[in-house]
């Protein structure tokens, strides 16, 4: 049993819609937060929204949002007594937990011994085998060429290639004949090692038509366990999410039920403290497998925030203070929750990042539509960072509901001046498959193989554009690529144009 | 009255708009004319009456590049210089001596002679098209070797209207 400790000031240690997010938080709870940022953040969102910020290196996140020596720094001259990583960057790092920790601080998060059990995902096998939870039937790379290779094809093509170390779909291949095998093995310790810094890799089990859905989990400091219900993220590109969902149209209550405790187990066993996330892959025929545990808050746990009326950084920094949990089990959910990852990335064109300045950002609104933005108009989609500009999240009485709102939402969305897969997602959610909740991981190759933007308002547009105003090249020029940006003191009369 | 073109997914579109009173608009697309009107709804922002619906556009320019997004879909298109487009985008090389019309209707006055020398974007004849008058310009410099439009006459889209050697 510890005492509690109450947090007065946090640094977030992030960047974009997920700092944004916290610091909003931060702000609700009377909590001082302060922002770091590279060079290329200087005006972000982020930046602005917290009460204090510091700088912390040149734009590449190795030397910026990945340096715990320059965090600690800023955390120190700003007299911080709590750390949140956000998703991403340091989030799953044991070393950055520890040294929170060792600096006096508290960490919003898993302890670094839970990190690192969790964290690689042959660790996480081994572990989920010897608390029953079940796992997907996988080899780990031998020496012996000849071996691995029978034992590969003993578990039966296709298979999976995956990075021990890995997340994100990097180092990730699915292999179907035993000629393939090598040369792809082979790619994906390459991707891995420069991903991840090690070229371990692993071959499970491919599962076709394979739906993801992950348990939210929360832990406090004397010993409770508790599950929040499912999330269904089976909505994937390149092997990662970009609609999630709760609760899935595919989970009975009874499924619930046992994958949920199955989820709490495997906390359990390892004395997991804060939020976490137990994925796990299901089958067609309702048989699941752990995927993995991740140490940190999801991107998507909106969805969950939504259904169960709770504000999930809140119970994290709770948790994080000492204080018990709230509640013995879930809030009981309510309605359909929906999300839609806004990215800056061409659908049409192999899903390429599509990095630039927005030139004008017009984010939907109305009862039950919220929108995690970490940009606005003017700001730039940097090449050094990921592309996700928002999370786009409905809430409605039952899925239908949810789903028409999306698509209102989608529809009043304006992000123009980078190419984004607002209409791809348009075209995911209007899907007969999507509305009857037909969901896999292989939807979009199944069904938007080959996807081009429509071109049914045409008409429309063109008709819009032979009355737009003439373009204005001095103007232009100074507020697009990188000459300097429009600035109001320069020409104080222009203000307000 | 305005000539435009527009790239859009590899296909050069032309649109014409002349500006009634107010932000009444006649234009021209796609071979079809409507009379629209577009109210400003701030910098990025306007509202589209067509004759049967309205519309809210959004849009924003990058250069010759205009970003559309009205009706839930999202459109990017590259506007070109309408001299540049005729020469270059409709009918090849930009050498090609014959200058033909980007747009059906009837010559209203010719402006030069065979003979004559003339600067890039010099205009050499007034086309009315749906009761807009257009001014055909010169694409490069040149010396004109043979008039082929005809004041009062009917044309074709591209109908070679001047013949212009280098």
């Amino acid at each position: 049993m510890r005492g509690i400790k109450p947090i007065k000031k946090v640094l977030v240690a992030n960047r974009g819609e997920i700092a944004v997010r916290i610091i909003r938080t931060l702000r609700e709870m009377g909590i001082r937060s302060v922002a770091v940022y590279s060079e290329a953040d200087a005006g972000a969102s982020h930046v602005a929204a917290a009460d204090e910020a510091c700088l912390i290196g040149p734009a590449p996140s190795a030397e910026s949002y990945l340096r715990i020596d320059r965090i600690l720094e800023a955390a120190e001259k700003t007299g911080a007594d709590a750390v949140h990583p956000g998703y991403g960057f340091l989030s799953e790092n044991s070393a950055f937990s520890a040294a929170v920790s060792g600096a006096g601080m508290t960490f919003i998060g898993p302890c670094p011994k839970a990190i690192q059990a969790l964290g690689n995902k042959l660790n996480s096998r081994e572990l989920a085998l010897k608390h029953g939870v079940p796992v997907i039937p996988a080899v780990t790379e031998d020496k012996d060429r000849e071996a691995f290779r029978k034992a590969v094809r003993k578990m039966g093509y296709p298979v999976l290639i995956k990075a021990a170390a890995g997340g994100g779909g990097k180092g990730m291949r699915v292999v179907h004949k035993d000629e393939d095998l090598e040369p792809f093995l082979e790619m994906a310790k390459r991707e891995s090692q420069k991903s991840f810094s090690s070229d371990q890799v692993f071959v499970e089990k491919y599962l076709v038509r394979p739906r993801h859905i992950e348990f939210q989990i929360l832990a406090d400091h004397h010993g409770s366990v508790i599950h929040l219900n499912e999330r269904e993220c089976s909505i994937q590109r390149r092997h990662q999410k970009i609609v999630e969902e709760t609760p899935s149209p595919l989970i009975t209550p009874e499924l619930r039920e046992e994958m949920g405790a199955t989820a709490v187990r495997l906390a359990s066993a390892v004395g997991y403290v804060n939020a976490g996330t137990v994925e796990f892959i299901v089958d067609e025929d309702g048989h699941y497998y752990l995927l993995e545990m991740n140490t940190r808050l999801q991107v998507e746990h909106p969805v969950t925030e939504l259904v169960l009326g709770l504000d999930l950084v809140a119970e994290q920094i709770r948790i994080a203070e000492g204080r018990p949990l709230r509640f013995k089990k879930s809030p009981e959910p309510r309605g359909h929750a929906l999300e839609c990852r806004l990215y800056a990335e061409d659908p049409a064109n192999g899903f390429l990042p599509s990095p630039g300045r927005i030139a004008w950002l017009h984010e939907p609104s109305g009862p039950w539509v919220r929108n995690d933005c970490g940009v606005r108009s003017g700001s730039e989609v940097s090449s050094f960072y990921d592309p996700m500009i928002s999370k786009l999240i409905v809430w409605g009485e039952d899925r239908p509901a949810a789903v028409a709102r999306m698509k209102r939402a989608l529809r009043d969305y304006a992000i123009l001046g980078v190419t984004t897969n607002r209409d791809y997602l348009l075209d995911i959610i209007g899907h007969e498959a999507f509305a009857k909740g037909e969901l896999h991981t292989g939807f979009v190759e199944q069904h938007l193989h080959g996807w081009k933007p429509g071109q049914g308002s045409l008409e429309a547009a063109l008709i819009a554009a032979a009355v737009l105003p003439a373009s204005r090249p001095g103007l232009e020029a100074a507020s697009g690529g990188a000459a300097p940006r429009h600035d109001p003191w320069l020409t104080v009369g222009d203000w307000g144009r | 009255m305005e000539h435009r073109f527009f790239r859009v997914a590899d296909a050069l579109r032309q649109t014409y708009a002349s500006r009634q009173e107010g932000h009444r608009f006649l234009v021209r697309v796609e071979g079809k004319e409507v009379e629209v009107s577009a109210l400003p709804l701030g910098e990025h922002r306007f509202l589209l009456r067509l004759p049967d619906r309205q519309l809210v556009v959004d849009w924003a320019r990058k250069d010759k590049e205009v970003f559309l997004q009205l009706d839930g879909q999202g459109f990017r298109l590259k506007e070109e210089d309408a001299a540049h487009s005729v020469s270059d985008g409709d009918h090849g090389d930009e050498n090609e001596p014959a200058l033909n019309s980007p747009l059906p209707g009837r010559v209203v006055k010719v402006l030069v002679a065979p003979g004559e020398e003339v600067k890039k974007g010099q205009p050499l004849v007034i086309i009315d098209s749906m009761k807009i008058e257009f001014e055909f310009k010169a694409p490069r410099p040149g010396k004109v070797e043979q008039v082929l439009a005809v004041e009062g006459k009917q044309i074709d889209v591209g109908q070679c209207l001047v013949i212009l050697k280098q």
